[in-house]
């Protein structure tokens, strides 16, 4: 039984090869605590922890599926970060990606999307690709604005919330279903290339094997920066729109957990599960004459200890 | 002894008997030898295994397992008719040669058997024989009447024809021998004893001329002697191949319980291996697959199984010799069907001799190879099976992967995070050790302790015994990480390492010496895995270190506790680690308490359904620890105490399903009994 390929499907196998980049990006996700560093307005790093964003994880697990469904193309991840970035490339090579570039930059925090899709567009134009893909959005900023900046910058068509991708066997066209609100669904069609950015329903990222793991140790990562880019950017320069002036946690609120009763069987848990735990309040229609009513209401408001 | 029969001096169609010995013998052991190289050669293709180091210990254990059988009364009357048979058959090997002797060369007598020694020997091996005889009966009545379901073979050929033709002819080497003996004795053979066999069946002679005695004395050697051939070609065939193997697997067996293989042996770098785990027959070890030709369908291991006992799929014994049969098939001594029709040499063991339910089912509770007579190993193949699974296919319970992925970004399988390892010491002031703190005790909290709401007052409340016994200690703090034991046993190697580096890492910079833990799995990684690592520290399980405390007076325990306590030994502390008395200790210490143990308990001890990753995986159907709640209801106690985290919680948890018990039944980690009686 080999994970379900169940996305990405493919009407012919077809001679079609692709080049897919896919844009990632490192985020600090945070758990249930933290403090603010009072000089930066930033979340204090101790206790940080870094993951791929999930969304761009899924992208990467896109763009390896197609690869792979193929037999052909390339998958060439970018990413805009400090040096500690590369574990996140690192990973998503062990998923697959053959290639890496790095935009080398320590200060990324400081940099607002419209500086980070410059430089992704960049470098970007400089390679051969039939599709760009991206997560949604960031989880840690939310801001889910760099693929339509990117989109913009190359004149390319632009779908965001992709839950589902479906390529045509014979040119480069894809039917792209996306999300709307509250699980609903619209079907587009886009010619490639074309700029992606993708909903978690997508797929399941795959766990990458050892072998995997190995081999993504001695693929090479190609490094650049903004300077080498030509875009001679340091703090405060015009080129940052927008700028983070405070941040604020939320307020604990005491959660509310839906907890199956772990001996109910299987099918009735996930009634459970999936009814969002709604119970049958249960009412009970009280008959008699008026005054035995009355008694049975007092009798409930007692025995309810309401009264 | 006269011979009055000289069978090597009788002709047959002109051929003098001496020359239908040589060769019987000669074709025989040529037969024999040419199976054992076969059998060799699979053995051989497979991957090494360190098995020659303490020697001593091996002598050791060689004699009280191997020659005394030290657990075979485990099943006590079927133990002793085994040993009966067993050493039957060491005293009659001698007869055996001598009998070949004889037929070689007239008047044949092995050295120090003329005279006395060889008058003694007879009227040993005479009696032997009928014992011998007697055990074999009984064990085929036994086979045959009441049917042990433990023999139960249910996805495979049944081998119950084997165990009757092994008796069978057992039986029928007795029966030749004595008539052998009986007819002789007649002829004039007489012995210097009273030969109970011999002597008695000789009165059923009685009457018979010489000439028919004679005949039916050289029908019975020659029949006895080829049936020993055949007996000896027929044992490496199936499950009598322990009658040779088990010897050496006894001796070669595993010694540090407790801890995995690594996928490797003599590759520390996991880095350098291009394929983990196995998939095939030969990527187990040569010494596993010495334990497929050993085991001996006793279905002790299946017996005592909590996964099997419950009902999952799996059955250790059924395991052995699934791969066995394949293994058999795959590698034919002649291969008469030719290439084409032969199975696959290279079939992928799992998906289709072993299922992946199966390999996931083990709890690592370690009570097959306890149970074991023959020192049968199945936590190491499970491991490397699922080694495969995770790392080469990566393919494992769905549940699994948050875990997986929680330990590589949070350094726990809680998925909390470093930043919240401490919250659980809440304001108990409890010191870190740092790279400068001269602290020479590590209270290691471990994963439970620190993220699972129960597990963290069992930390608080050996925190407040300690303090109270004014022992100095310090915690690691933030620093601490998952100790890695699930991510082992679940076959995930590489995040294992990982884990373990870092945390050798830290350790080593703050020059810890000597370890405390709370949960026995952290223990076992530390004190049984770690030094494969580089990581030599001395580790102490809290139960011994205040049994210590309270022996030594430093921890003074002035309440008495007037309740009925039964003690739940965890896998991890008492069969990998030998470590039953300490809790036991504590009770006693204890003014009041009324101890009553568990009808499986000590090295029988029944899994609470946790161990080797099952914690964190779906459980269907019946529950490990609801049966083991049932056991518990059994005796009544009070209180059902542990010394493990994820024992507790799951006893815990077995209680709440209860209704009848839920509560009244408490379960405690031994430290809150202690608190308690402060
Ligand atoms: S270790 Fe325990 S669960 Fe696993 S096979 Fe042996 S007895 Fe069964
Ligand atoms: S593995 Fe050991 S206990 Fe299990 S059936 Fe074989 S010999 Fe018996």
């Amino acid at each position: 039984m080999k994970r379900n390929a169940a996305v990405g499907l493919f009407t012919k196998p077809s001679n079609l090869k692709m080049n897919i980049i896919v844009c990632i990006k490192q985020v600090t996700h945070i758990y249930v605590q933290w403090g603010i560093d009072p000089e930066t307005n930033t979340i204090d790093p101790e206790g940080l922890v870094y993951i791929v964003n999930p969304y761009d994880e899924i992208a990467v697990e896109e763009a390896i599926r197609i690869k792979e469904k193929l037999n052909g193309g390339e998958v060439t991840l970018i990413t805009l970060g400090p040096s500690r970035a590369e574990m996140a490339l690192r990973l998503c090579m062990a998923m697959g990606a053959d290639k890496a570039i790095h935009i080398f930059e320590e200060a990324f925090e400081d940099l607002d999307p419209w500086v980070t899709s410059l430089a992704l567009s960049k470098v970007i134009s400089d390679l051969e690709y039939d599709l760009i893909l991206f997560g949604k959005q960031a989880i840690d900023d939310g801001m889910g604005q760099v693929g339509a900046y990117v989109a913009e910058s190359l004149s390319l068509p632009i779908v965001s919330a992709v839950t589902k991708l479906d390529f045509s066997p014979a040119g480069k066209k894809t039917t792209v279903q996306r999300a709307l609100e509250k699980g609903d669904r619209e079907v587009v069609k886009c010619p490639l290339p074309a700029v992606f950015t993708v909903e978690r329903s997508l797929n399941k990222p795959r766990y990458p094997t050892f072998p995997a793991r190995k081999a993504a140790l001695t693929k090479v990562i190609q490094r650049t920066s903004l300077k080498s880019l030509g875009l001679s950017w340091d703090k405060g320069l015009e080129g940052t729109m927008i700028k983070l002036i405070g941040f604020s946690p939320p307020k604990l609120r005491p959660k509310k957990i839906l907890v199956p009763d772990s001996n109910l069987p299987v099918h009735e848990r996930l009634d459970f599960i999936m009814s969002g735990g709604i119970v049958d309040k249960g009412s009970e229609l009280l008959e008699g004459d008026p005054k035995e009513i009355a008694s049975k209401v007092v009798d409930l408001l007692v025995q309810q200890k309401i009264v | 002894m006269h011979h009055k029969v000289q069978p090597a001096l009788e002709h047959y169609l002109g051929i003098p008997g001496s020359f239908i010995t040589l060769f019987i013998l000669i074709v025989g052991l040529a037969l024999f030898f040419y199976i054992i190289y076969k059998r060799y050669l699979l053995l051989k293709s497979a991957n090494p295994d360190p098995r020659f180091d303490s020697l001593w210990r091996r002598f050791y254990d060689l004699i009280i397992y191997g020659i005394f059988q030290k657990r075979q009364p485990r099943y006590l009357w079927i133990g002793i008719l085994h040993i009966m048979i067993f050493w039957g058959f060491v005293v009659l090997i001698l007869r055996s040669i001598a009998l070949y002797g004889l037929g070689l060369k007239a008047e044949f007598i092995l050295p120090f058997m003329g005279g006395s020694p060889g008058e003694f020997y007879h009227l040993f091996k005479d009696i032997l024989e009928i014992i011998v005889l007697f055990a074999c009966i009984a064990a085929i009545l036994r086979r045959a009447i009441s049917r042990p379901a433990r023999y139960e073979f249910k996805h495979g050929k049944a081998h119950k024809f084997h165990a009757y033709l092994v008796l069978g002819l057992i039986s029928f080497l007795m029966v030749t021998d004595i008539a052998m003996d009986g007819s002789g004795t007649l002829l004039g053979e007489k012995s210097d004893y009273w030969l109970p066999a011999a002597n008695s069946v000789s009165y059923l002679f009685n009457g018979l001329g010489p000439d028919t005695l004679k005949t039916i004395y050289l029908w019975n050697y020659w029949l006895h002697i080829l049936t020993l051939m055949v007996f000896l070609n027929y044992l490496p065939l199936g499950k009598h191949f322990h009658i040779i193997t088990g010897i050496f697997n006894v001796f070669l067996s595993k010694l540090k319980k407790g801890s995995i293989k690594p996928p490797r042996w003599g590759v520390e770098n996991i880095e350098e291996l291009d394929s983990l785990g196995v998939d095939k027959v030969e990527d187990f070890t040569w010494k596993h697959i010495l334990d497929f030709y050993t085991c001996t369908e006793c279905g002790r291991c299946t017996d005592n199984c909590p996964a099997n006992i419950v009902g999952r799929p799996l059955s250790p014994m059924e395991v052995t010799l699934k791969i066995r049969d394949y293994a058999y098939e795959s590698n034919p001594i002649f291969n008469l069907k030719g290439k084409a029709d032969s199975p696959d040499q290279n079939l992928h063991l799992i998906g289709n001799v072993i299922t992946p339910d199966e390999i996931w089912s083990c709890t690592t509770c370690g009570a097959c190879e306890e149970e074991c007579p023959v020192f049968i190993e199945y936590i190491d193949k499970m491991v490397e099976m699922r080694r495969h699974l995770v790392l080469m296919e990566s393919r494992f319970p769905p549940e699994i992967e948050k875990i997986f992925r929680n330990m590589e970004v949070y350094d726990d399988p809680w998925g909390m995070g470093r930043a919240l390892r401490t919250d659980w010491a809440g304001d108990l002031k409890i010191k870190t050790i740092t790279e400068d703190s001269d602290i020479d005790l590590l209270y290691w909290v471990g994963c439970a302790g620190a993220f699972d709401d129960r597990c963290k007052e069992v930390a608080a409340s050996l925190v407040r015994v300690l303090q109270e016994s004014g022992v100095t200690f310090g915690i690691l703090g933030k620093e601490e990480r998952c100790c890695g034991d699930f991510a082992r046993r679940t076959g995930n190697e590489y995040l294992f390492q990982v884990l373990v580096r870092k945390n050798i890492e830290i350790l080593k910079k703050c020059k810890v010496k000597k370890i405390l833990t709370s949960c026995p799995h952290c223990y076992n990684t530390f004190k049984n895995e770690y030094p494969q690592f580089g990581g030599e520290f001395e580790v102490i399980h809290h139960s011994e270190y205040i049994a210590e405390l309270i022996k030594e007076g430093n921890l003074k325990l002035s309440k008495e506790l007037d309740k009925t306590i039964s003690y739940h030994d965890p896998c991890y502390l008492g069969r990998h680690n030998g470590l039953y008395e300490a809790p036991r200790e504590i009770l006693k210490l204890i003014t009041g308490i009324k101890t009553i143990e568990l009808e499986r308990s000590r090295d029988r001890s029944f899994c609470c359904g946790a161990g080797g990753g099952r914690y964190w995986m779906e459980e269907y159907g019946k529950r490990i620890n609801e049966t083991r709640i049932d056991e518990v209801i059994e005796v009544k106690p009070d209180i059902i105490t542990t010394a493990c985290p994820y024992c507790l919680i799951m006893l815990e948890e077995g209680i709440k399903a209860k209704e009848e018990v839920s509560g009244e039944l408490k379960a405690l980690d031994i430290i809150e009994i202690v608190e308690g009686t402060i």
